[in-house]
């Protein structure tokens, strides 16, 4: 038998257990009031809240948040909650030689950084509308999401502050809410909060859904989030190597002075003066992808427009398996080119055939032409 | 022994029994977020009434307010609103009603004057202790619309176009619960206005 | 017996002590009277009409011929103190108001002499405008004045609907300009309504009668005049509407109107 002392010590355990469980469920309990499942999905967030506050630290904070073209592996099992902040802020930035232009932005970057969870995950998330201050992206911090540090390792867009302050909102095309409260436009200074639950798996643009949105786009704010299937695709096992693409298009024209500025004749008219892969005409062939022979290289490969359609394909690669819009049931084989509309994706598996070089495109060749291409470099055989 | 670990484990139920409910309680009624810092009171401008009276919105601190803007010659909208207004204050037994301050704001600072708010509150059976018709120069109307969040403006005929709210105030000329629209349900704004009779500052 | 204290002293030197009590106060009226300039009655075509269709007409009134400045806006928060940056409750302003200037003063090395002073609010500006005799434009007055522009042809007014979405979207704000400068006048002397500042008006988010919803068909939906011109206003309405009465940033910043019986001779009444 225990004595009393035990006995006694494993009840106070108990209320302090039951103590912190309450607490916890209480910060929960109160927002689930309009929640409700339909197929193990999650609907009916609570309601955004917006806000000032006074912070200034990292505009990109989150476990699982990387810089183009990286993506972070899931390294947890089932589900989690993450907290996630992408501010907006203003950047002058490069995206071709010897263009810059001032950029409306997530986190800095044109797209933006790159969100990775598994379908299931719910995320707080929180953006301050920073774009009237200058905040600089490219210093090395401890605190914020590995997007900072990978920014300040790799700046190549030549990232610097700039302000222009704009009203902006926020779109996550993975999240399912109602636009009017969540996607809600707010005023330079404020900021906004939110929980979606990411239902469905794919690769999803967000951007930014203040009017006009084709500039707002244009200008910059855009990126993807990639939600990867709670029972994965096929052939994960064998997957040896994950890059993140992104297609976009830039409407510029040089300005008064250094700088290009938006053209929004040309962004009317879909004449786009730059369509890219990663923000910059040049970055994949600067910094190539990288494989060996016979490895599977899967692709999240999105196209966030704004306006455009891509047909990409690998030149010298066939897709050994393309998951449409990143859902599992959607499984193609043996493609040589998918049809990616503007704020689609596409899922692709490719088998790396041999030593050598692969050119990502987009074989429209006006946008190829305009910059749409990147390089996979292989080396032999492991 | 036995008797104190039975204790205990009573005493552990209940604990989580309680702090159970205590979640319940604690869940606020949906109320949106409204800057609800910060005080209408801010606002030091004259104001007239219907009654031919000088006053400040400040005057009325220290007990609910239910606000709503109209004006006069408004025939379609207006009167659901001043009628939604009066719903709400119907909801109220005469004790509350006797610690609450109803201000109907006008738009229309040129044409309603102190005299023609008082034809007017007398026609709607208004004209009641505690409900102010009030008017003042724009530009202190135009500071409340924005304090409160209604937009308007003044259209080519001379009427307004303008958005439908119910605000009410707590003690401090605080917001404490908006209600937008019209023919809203206003169950949830008496039992806002009540706990702040009942609570003190809310 | 102030005076007679100060004739005591000497006379010359009361008469440098007046002058020298009264000058900043001269000053004041001296910056504070930006010229105004008359904006006949008249109707214009609206991105957000009452009526579809139809113009929107608007009484006449008196306009600032330039934006209100640092300097003037100094010489109304001298004035009224509780204006002063670090006075103002955050009810009327937030956090970043007036931080371009020195504390409670402008800060010219930094900024530049005649610039248009940002970093306001609405309140703070209608403030200022009641205090100087007058009041923020409506949303009808300011943008009726901004279309009575003239031009040579329809490619020059295309050109200038160009540099305009152009200067919507990359204001560079570390570059202001001073009042006057941009080159931009209505065919009545008001100046600068493009090219500068963004500028509050009295009713900056209007009723949203039709359920005009701030969504990506918005400015489609603006388009009824199916010109350049109308898409950059639609962008300015739309930017403008997203703020709320508390925002200040560097390119907010406003001129006053002044009802037709509050002529200008009579601003100096304000004290």
């Amino acid at each position: 038998m225990y004595s009393i002392k035990e006995i006694t010590i494993a009840f106070l355990g108990l209320f302090l257990a039951l103590g912190v469980f309450n607490t916890q469920a209480q910060q929960t309990a109160k927002d689930k009031s309009l929640e409700y499942e339909i197929d193990g999905m999650t609907f009916g967030m609570p309601e955004a809240e917006v806000f000032t506050e006074d912070y200034d630290g990292p505009p990109v904070v989150g476990e699982y948040v990387t810089m183009l073209p990286n993506l972070k592996p899931l390294d947890y099992e089932g589900n989690k909650h993450h907290e996630v902040r992408i501010d907006i802020i203003a950047q002058e930035i490069e995206v071709a030689d010897g263009v810059r232009y001032r950029a409306w932005t997530f986190g800095g970057t044109v797209p933006g950084p790159v969100l990775h969870v598994r379908e299931g995950d719910r995320i707080t998330f929180t953006m301050k509308n920073r774009s009237g201050e200058e905040v600089t992206i490219t210093e090395p911090t401890k605190e914020g999401a590995p997007f900072m540090q990978q920014v300040a390792g790799n700046n190549f867009m030549d990232a610097q502050p700039a302000t222009m302050a704009m009203p902006h909102s926020m779109d996550f095309h993975a999240g399912t809410v109602a636009k009017d409260d969540k996607w809600r436009t707010i005023a330079p200074g404020e900021s906004i909060k939110f929980d979606w639950v990411a239902n469905y798996a794919g690769s999803y643009i967000y951007h930014c859904g203040t009017p006009s949105v084709l500039m707002h786009t244009a200008m910059g704010q855009h990126g993807v989030v990639v939600v990867t299937p709670k029972e994965g695709y096929p052939t994960d096992e064998k997957v040896d190597k994950e890059y993140v693409v992104v297609q976009s298009e830039y409407y510029l024209r040089k300005g008064p002075g250094e700088l290009y500025q938006y053209d929004f004749e040309a962004a009317q008219n879909r004449n786009p003066s730059h369509v890219v892969f990663n923000g910059h005409q040049t970055i994949l062939h600067d910094q190539p992808l990288k494989a060996n022979a016979g490895e599977r290289v899967r692709f999240h490969f999105s196209n966030n427009g704004p306006s455009g359609t891509s047909s990409f394909h690998v030149i010298g690669g066939i897709f050994d398996r393309v998951w449409l819009e990143g859902h599992p049931f959607n499984e193609m084989r043996g493609m040589q080119t998918v049809l990616i509309g503007s704020s689609g994706s596409a899922t692709i598996d490719m088998i790396v055939p041999e030593e050598g070089k692969y050119i990502l495109i987009d074989h429209e060749f006006a946008d190829a032409e305009k910059g749409a291409t990147g390089t996979l470099k292989a080396g032999p055989r492991k | 022994m036995k008797i104190l670990s039975f204790i205990l484990l009573m005493m552990a139920c209940v604990t989580g029994l309680s702090a159970q409910h205590h979640h319940e309680k604690d869940s606020a009624p949906g109320a949106r977020a409204i800057n609800s810092q910060h005080s209408l009171y801010h606002l030091d401008a004259g104001w007239a009434d219907h009654r031919g009276d000088s006053l400040a919105l400040s005057d009325f601190r220290g007990e609910p307010v239910i606000a709503v803007m109209f004006y006069g010659n408004c025939t379609q909208v207006c009167p659901i609103l001043i009628q939604d207004a009066w719903r709400l204050y119907s909801m109220l037994d005469d004790s509350e009603r006797a610690s609450v301050n109803v201000l109907a704001i006008t738009f229309d600072t040129e044409n309603d004057t102190p005299e023609r708010l008082r034809a007017y509150a007398e026609r709607e059976q208004l004209d009641i202790p505690g409900w102010h018709f009030m008017t003042s120069r724009p530009a202190s109307v135009r500071n409340l619309a924005m304090m409160l969040g209604v937009q308007y403006s003044e259209k080519s005929d001379g009427h307004f176009a303008h958005s439908n709210l119910i605000t009410v105030l707590d003690k401090q000329g605080r917001v404490a619960i908006r209600v937008e629209g019209l023919n809203q349900p206003m169950d949830e704004a008496a039992g806002t206005i009540r706990s702040i009779i009942n609570n003190g500052e809310l | 017996m102030i005076m007679r204290f100060l004739t005591n002293i000497a006379p010359v030197k009361a008469i440098a002590f007046v002058a020298f009590v009264m000058a900043p106060g001269l000053a004041a009226t001296a910056a504070a009277q930006a010229r105004q300039v008359p904006v006949p009655s008249g109707s214009f075509h609206s991105v957000m009409p009452e009526v579809k269709g139809e113009p929107i007409s608007v009484d006449a009134f008196y306009m600032d011929a330039t934006a209100v400045t640092n300097e003037m806006f100094a010489a109304f928060t001298a004035e009224n103190k509780q204006w002063q940056p670090g006075e103002v409750p955050s009810v009327f302003a937030n956090s970043k108001y007036l931080e371009h200037w020195n504390g409670v003063r402008p800060d010219y090395d930094k900024t530049g002499a005649n610039r248009p002073v940002t970093h306001v609010s609405w309140f703070a500006a209608s403030a200022y405008c009641q205090w100087s005799g007058g009041r923020l434009p409506s949303l009808n007055e300011w943008e009726y004045s901004a279309q009575l522009m003239d031009f040579d042809s329809p490619e020059e007014a295309g050109r200038f609907t160009a540099r305009l979405m152009g200067w919507y979207s990359s204001v560079d704000t570390n570059k202001s300009a001073p009042v006057g400068s941009t080159g931009i006048e209505t065919r009545h002397g008001v100046k600068d309504q493009f090219g500068l500042i963004m500028e509050w008006v009295q009713d900056f988010k209007p009723p949203v009668a039709d359920g005009l919803s701030l969504d990506c068909g918005t400015v489609g939906r603006m388009q009824q005049l199916g010109n350049a011109y109308s898409y950059a206003a639609s962008i300015r309405y739309i930017t403008r509407m997203s703020y709320r009465p508390v925002t200040t940033t560097a390119t907010m910043g406003f001129r006053c109107a002044y009802d037709i019986n509050d002529k200008p001779e009579t601003a100096t009444a304000k004290q």
